[in-house]
């Protein structure tokens, strides 16, 4: 028969590696992107933004985070968005229509505003100096 | 025209009711007949004698990170391999392990939970 062993609490230890997300190279402090704010719906319209916060890839209702309740609006200008900024990856709804696409979206100077462009490859956005 | 932007609403200020796609999920476990498993993108190991999880492919948020478990958690991690019940689980466990202080049942269904929550455990 085999002897049982007394019960213990599960228990889980995560340790998360920081990711060097952005190393910032000699001179890149000063730099900027030309961000477009530029996704819209099919006529331009504006619409509801998510963030990708649940780490389920595509957006999922409940489960990722909603930063503007059908509130925002592509103004079509480039902002200059320091590089060193956080570009977080989400996903916009247009007003109509069912579909959402994904986007990249900037919080603006001040971390509360929502600027969204549906260039994904940052590699082409535009860079200068400050 | 020029479009601008407007800063993220607050519902609550603006008496804009939060419709229910956006509400935090509930995650319900008191359904005795709920089934949940472990999420495909961990594999369980073996490394220097401790349980490790080690994030494969799409492992999301955690992917960066080494989950090490101990004894009763790796135990519970081998059970929802396949769909499993929390009473299945509990089952399982009272084969092999005393439960004196009655905290049993209770472990098991808070480990469930807080799995689901960072995606260890997908609901099926």
């Amino acid at each position: 028969m085999v002897q049982k062993k007394e019960w213990a609490i599960p228990q889980t230890f995560v340790q998360q590696f920081a990711a060097n997300e952005y190393v910032a190279a000699c001179g890149d402090e000063n730099e900027v992107y030309k961000f477009e704010c530029n996704a819209g719906g099919f006529f331009g319209e504006g619409g509801t933004v998510f963030l990708e916060t649940n780490g389920e890839d595509g957006l999922q209702i409940p489960g990722d985070q909603c930063v503007a309740l059908a509130g925002y609006h592509p103004c079509g200008e480039t902002h200059e968005a320091p590089t060193t900024d956080e570009f977080l990856k989400g996903y916009f709804k247009p007003l109509t229509g069912l579909k959402f696409k994904e986007v990249i979206v900037w919080r603006g100077t001040d971390g509360n505003n929502v600027h969204v462009t549906a260039n994904l490859d940052m590699n082409s956005w535009e860079t200068a100096k400050s | 025209m020029k479009w601008l932007h407007r800063k993220p609403e607050d519902p609550a200020q603006e008496n804009i009711p939060m419709p229910s796609e956006v509400q935090p999920k509930v995650i319900n476990v008191d359904d005795p007949d709920k089934r949940f498993q472990a999420n495909p993108n961990y594999l369980l190991r073996e490394i220097g004698g401790e349980s490790i999880l080690v994030p494969i492919g799409d492992a999301g948020e955690l992917s960066n990170s080494v989950i090490s478990l101990n004894e009763t958690s790796s135990f519970l991690w081998q059970q929802f391999q396949s769909p499993t019940t929390i009473q299945e689980a509990v089952a399982e466990a009272e084969k092999l392990y005393t439960d004196s202080a009655g905290v049993m049942a209770e472990h098991i269904k808070l480990f469930v939970i807080s799995y689901l929550k960072i995606g260890l455990l997908q609901e099926v």
